[in-house]
């Protein structure tokens, strides 16, 4: 990413691979030789080094964030709901 | 109601509930997501072969519900993220929980970007928030993904990696920079 932003250039082709294949990398679906050579590019190019540890920590995040609360109300909502349409009348 | 059907609701209404709250962005469209979901489920259970998992076929359901809400409620439009919208914004850092001190402080900290996560994932259109709940947030597996939202494997890939950046850049903007 070393040429990235700076004035108009065009990315590094080595950047340029990484930036398109870095979930593959942290989805661990590459090939090992191709691991290598990310990780060797992204070890010399610190703006590669900041986007792989920033994506990686962006995705360690959301494999963490807990299930939003069901409310009570939803949950009676559900089972009311189904009885009224599976068994009309039997809250009667 | 039958003992085997409670058990189905029991078991899957939390997680049914929190990706349509995610996708809906409504606690009130999650609520009814979450019943269309069920009654669904119930009416096509014949249907239902064991040919996939039933998590996925229950995502599957309220997918498509999420889909038609969208469609009856303020409609949000479906647009492409472009390349500017996932290109790396320079600088940033993302703290880890790791890297605070155990008690309060990490636990304000995990707060924070939790927060500042969801908010991002909220941004995100919504046929890429659905690529990314389901993978990073639900954990299905790619092929499962694409089975849910009926998607290629390589769409699904493609998808999921915008998605990733896009909320990385997000949550870069989204919280403060390294200490100076």
């Amino acid at each position: 990413m070393d040429e990235r932003g700076s004035g108009g250039r065009t990315p590094g082709v080595e950047c340029r691979a990484l930036f398109e294949r870095l979930s593959e990398f942290l989805d661990g679906e590459l090939p090992a030789g191709l691991c290598h050579e990310i990780e060797r590019h992204a070890a010399g190019c610190p703006p590669c080094h900041a986007l792989v540890q920033t994506l990686r920590r962006t995705v360690g995040l959301c494999r963490t964030l807990p299930d939003r609360p069901l409310p009570e109300e939803a949950r009676a909502a559900v089972r009311a709901r189904l009885r009224e349409s599976f068994l009309p009348g039997a809250d009667r | 109601m039958d003992p085997s059907a409670d058990r189905l609701i029991e078991e899957y209404q939390g997680r049914i509930y929190s990706f349509a709250s995610r996708m809906c962005r409504s606690a009130e469209d999650a609520r009814d997501v979450l019943q269309e979901t069920f009654l669904a489920a119930f009416r096509g259970l014949q249907d239902f072969r064991g040919e996939a998992k039933m998590s996925t076929w229950l995502f599957r359901i309220a997918a498509n519900a999420c889909r038609k809400m969208r469609r009856r409620r303020t409609y949000e439009p479906a647009r492409l993220l472009s390349i500017e919208d996932v290109l790396p914004a320079p600088g940033g850092q993302i703290l880890d929980v790791a890297d605070a001190a155990e008690g309060p402080e990490a636990a304000t900290l995990r707060h924070e970007l939790q927060a500042a996560l969801e908010a991002s994932i909220a941004e995100l259109p919504p046929p890429y928030r659905a690529v990314l709940i389901l993978r990073d947030i639900e954990g299905l597996s790619t092929e499962e993904v694409a089975e849910v939202l009926a998607l290629s494997v390589p769409n699904v890939k493609s998808r999921l990696h915008r998605a990733r950046l896009f909320v990385r850049n997000a949550m870069i903007r989204r919280l403060p920079g390294p200490p100076s």
